[in-house]
């Protein structure tokens, strides 16, 4: 107890504290003020009215052109349509449609009656009724124009994934308009499962690799959870997403703690003071104990100050909107809702575990080189792409072996939130290998320097 | 000054830690190499089972009760035409599975319209299936597409991708391509057919979906260059488990080298203070800046070693590993639109040039740190995160972000591998301002720690 006061006492003595303080401070106001920064949305809204505009203008121009042209029966028929698309597209800008919904796709039908030509099927079809598609319009029917088109669709085999996507609008009760997000984020995903299920074809693979195709397999889950129960995603910044994304500072915590677990070692033989410490009346391992649980405590101590700033910035730059907002994640085998403060808590604590093992092993390095670069170095590396090394072996190489290494077994992050995992390594075996190789490492640190002559 | 930079290079080589970096390095090549040539292929999914499959659904829905007529054709159609494909070994990518399809739309258009299944066109196609005549049939196609183009077609997007259809075909059957997915010039003739199309879509507002971003659209016309340059030069992307794609591959291995550097030169600096060494260091009859500068210039020798050797380490271990196929082939990159070539040797010789000139900056950002503070871990992490990190960190800056100022930050400026890649990232940085941005940093980082340890009390 004596020992870990002193070694607490010591850290706290160097200006070490202030420089930690302020260095957190000035990353998380960065972190934040970047976060403000970026307007952008992730998926931006199109100026319909605009392109509804150029479509009038060009449709004008195309029709000077033909006028000028000898009048054969395909220029007049060319004439006839730009008309009628200059009226529709006018329709459209007095009763204020948005040209993505379906109202205007009954319209179109309406005003341009089309000839569309499968021509794989071999024959000739006409387009969409123009008289039912306008009393749908006026009757705001949208569920008989999707049965409709359906049954348009129903007559070649080239458009499952257009039917896929009536089915589920009429299943679901989702009106296909333009401002209406299910519709938006139906249509995602279905573009998106199409993608998918053409590159399982193996022939055309878009250059997809097997963890992309089943992140996005993992998005889709998550768009199909938000549809049916009714959870929109928030695109723009809010004190939520800041909350959730701020967990990638956590690396700067990982680094202080290894310079401080591995020069708490290595200063004491650099300043030779490790003579007078051993001359203490104190047992060897009770030293290295000590200087272990200082690490540990300040490591704690660190998180949970991370976590206070960021909830602090967050209120003052994103407001306290969304404070009780929950969290969607895939945790493996289906979608979890949970509240983000303890979503986030989750996200500190399996960090925590990580940064102990990272921890251990760098002290195990200094206490073995006695020389705080190289231990600190490896630390560094380890955190920054150690999960990058170890999900890229294991995936793109498949490699069995990697599930057995501590850089697939300290990231419990997988199990919980991680869309992309390591194959075949279960929640269990990855305690089980935590915990042997937690013990390895710090039994080789304690054997070391029980037994090392000290010079 | 010479007895000086002999003295710091044989401290350095009496280190343990050089010699063991030395030894991961030619570990982690061979073991990279033993991985990349253990990794099966993957295999094309076996397209019989699903089509044995797909049988089996389609016998028991022609067996159901209350079936319409149309659709019994149709099913029964299916049936044949997987028996057919089953029969004579047609997988979804072969190229005769085209024709099949035209086929038996065709037949199920008759059926329908109650005229018998097959006439003189579908007895034609089924020849050429069965004769796997490739060369009949692209001519068949040409006749008829000419047909068509010169009975007028109405749009004239339609008429300009019938066009670039028939340029196709023309350059296939000119260039005796055999239309086998396996062929690489085949599947690069029918990318770029489908990119220039992609292409006239965009440019005729086909539809909404088919609008491209600027991006995009330079992406695809470098494609295009590319693939019809590696056609007509003979000269295939290089497949995964080849020298060519080893070689560049196993020089990721550089992130041992920069470790190593980094904490090279931290320790370099710092070990004098700790062992106390450099009161003496500095009772020697040489001025202070001379000290420093025989630490630097070791800091430079040892990196240019340790990425030679690197270099020479992946190229033997490749040779021994996939042989040496496609040794003689140029690297091919676009500048400015234009593709050219470069011996691939040389190639990678100036990747691990960019390689040395990246590490050296990090080095130098990591030495100025160690004189200023005099300790050895904060400048190891901040010249290895940034090494490790910085360029992906520069990206997110610009492209999510919109940092204006990230033009300027020396981590943006480092990847200069990508002025030598077939599609340039982050197109807003030219050359020039890069290397002015790299003696910027070196000249800043260099004078600091000059100045630092020039006026520094001991």
């Amino acid at each position: 107890m004596n020992l870990i006061k002193n070694e607490l006492v010591k850290i706290s003595k160097k200006r070490t504290i202030i420089i930690i303080i302020t260095i957190i401070l000035a990353f998380n106001l960065a972190y934040a003020l970047l976060q403000k920064s970026s307007l952008s949305t992730i998926y931006p809204e199109t100026d319909w009215k605009a392109e509804v505009n150029e479509s009038i203008l060009s449709s004008e121009s195309q029709l000077e052109q033909f006028r000028k042209e000898h009048q054969t029966d395909d220029v007049l028929n060319n004439i006839d349509r730009q008309e009628k698309t200059i009226i529709y597209n006018k329709f459209l800008l007095l009763y204020n449609l948005n040209n993505q919904g379906w109202k205007s796709e009954a319209l179109r039908n309406y005003f341009i009656t089309e000839i569309t030509e499968y021509k794989s099927a071999g024959y000739v079809s006409a387009a969409l009724d123009p008289r039912l598609c306008y009393e749908y319009y006026n009757n705001n029917d949208w569920k008989s124009f999707l049965q409709l088109k359906k049954q348009k669709f129903l007559e070649t085999t080239q458009f499952k994934d257009q039917i896929e996507l009536i089915d589920f609008l009429c299943e679901n009760n989702i009106e296909p308009s333009a401002e209406n997000w299910k519709y938006k984020m139906t249509q995602r995903m279905i573009i998106s499962k199409k993608t998918i299920s053409e590159a399982r074809q193996s022939y055309i693979t878009y250059g997809l690799t097997e963890p992309e195709i089943r992140t996005m397999e993992v998005d889709n889950e998550i768009y199909e959870y938000r549809i049916l129960n009714n959870v929109p995603e928030s695109e723009k910044v809010s004190f939520q997403s800041f909350l959730v994304s701020s967990t990638d500072l956590i690396v700067i915590v990982f680094t202080i703690t290894i310079i401080i677990g591995c020069s708490i070692v290595t200063s004491e033989y650099s300043r030779g003071t490790i003579k007078q410490l051993l001359c203490f009346p104190y047992k060897r391992w009770k030293i290295l104990l000590s200087k272990y649980v200082t690490t540990f405590l300040v490591s704690i101590a660190l998180l949970i100050f991370l976590y206070l700033v960021t909830i602090i910035t967050g209120l003052i730059f994103f407001g306290a909107d969304g404070f009780n907002s929950s969290q969607l994640f895939y945790n493996g085998s289906k979608i979890v809702e949970l509240n983000s403060l303890l979503y986030t808590s989750i996200l500190y604590l399996i960090a925590w575990l990580e940064l102990i093992m990272i921890t251990s092993f760098s002290i195990m390095l200094s206490v073995v080189f006695k020389h705080t670069a190289i231990a600190v170095g490896a630390g560094v590396l380890v955190t920054v792409s150690g999960e990058v090394l170890a999900l890229y072996l294991a995936n793109i190489y498949r490699l069995d072996f990697v599930k057995y290494l501590f850089i697939a077994d300290m990231n419990f992050r997988q199990f919980f939130v991680n869309k992309l995992t390591i194959p075949d390594l279960t929640l269990k075996l990855s305690i089980i290998m935590f915990v042997i190789y937690f013990i390895v490492f710090n039994g080789i640190s304690l054997y070391n320097f029980t037994k090392k002559d000290i010079l | 000054m010479k007895q000086l930079i002999v003295n710091e290079l044989l401290k350095q080589f009496k280190k343990v830690f050089i010699w063991i970096m030395l030894i991961v390095i030619i570990l982690s090549c061979a073991s990279y190499a033993a991985i990349v040539s253990s990794v099966k292929e993957d295999k094309l999914s076996d397209f019989r089972i699903e089509y044995n499959s797909s049988l089996v659904n389609l016998r028991n829905v022609i067996n159901r009760e209350g079936i319409e007529k149309n659709d019994k054709y149709k099913v029964q159609l299916e049936i044949e035409k997987y028996e057919l494909c089953l029969k004579e070994n047609i997988a979804p990518s072969d190229w005769r599975m085209e024709i099949v399809q035209t086929v038996f739309d065709q037949k199920y258009g008759r059926l329908c319209f109650g005229e018998s299944a097959d006439n003189d066109y579908t007895k034609m196609l089924m020849k050429m299936i069965l004769d796997k005549d490739w060369k009949g049939y692209f001519t068949f196609e040409m006749k008829s597409l000419k047909e068509l183009q010169s009975g007028g077609v109405r749009e004239i997007f339609e008429y300009q991708s019938n066009e670039l259809k028939l340029n196709n075909f023309a350059y296939i059957l000119d260039h005796g391509i055999v239309p086998d997915y396996e062929n690489w010039k085949y599947k690069l003739t029918t990318s770029t057919l489908n990119n220039r199309i992609k292409l006239l879509k965009h440019e005729y507002k086909v539809s909404k979906a088919d609008a491209l971003m600027e991006e995009e659209i330079i992406e695809i016309n470098s494609a295009i260059s590319m693939d019809v340059y590696r056609v007509e030069h003979d000269n295939p992307v290089p497949e995964q488990k080849s020298f060519r794609s080893f070689l560049r591959n196993s020089l990721d291995i550089w992130y041992v080298v920069l470790f190593s550097i980094v904490v090279a030169s931290a320790v370099i600096v710092t070990s004098e203070y700790s062992s106390g060494t450099i009161k003496q260091l500095t009772t020697f009859p040489y001025k202070r800046w001379k000290i420093l500068l025989s630490k630097d210039i070791v800091v430079m020798l040892i990196s240019f070693l340790m990425t030679l050797f690197l270099l020479i380490c992946s190229f033997i271990v490749s040779l021994s590993f996939f042989g040496n196929s496609g040794i003689n082939l140029p690297y091919l990159y676009l500048q400015g639109g234009t593709v050219h070539e470069i011996n691939y040797i040389a190639y990678i010789f100036i990747i691990g040039l960019f390689m040395w000139v990246k590490i050296l900056v990090f080095a130098n950002i990591t030495f100025m740190l160690a004189v200023l503070i005099k300790n050895a871990a904060v400048p190891v992490v901040i010249g290895l995160a940034g090494g490790v990190l910085g360029n992906s960190l520069a990206e997110t800056l610009i492209t999510r972000y919109h940092f204006v100022y990230a033009k300027y930050l020396i981590i943006t400026n480092l990847d200069l591998v990508r002025f030598l890649e077939p599609e340039a990232k982050l197109r807003s940085i030219n050359l020039y301002e890069t290397i002015a941005t790299i003696v910027v940093c070196l000249c800043v980082t260099s004078i600091l720690s000059f100045w630092a340890f020039c006026r520094k009390d001991i």
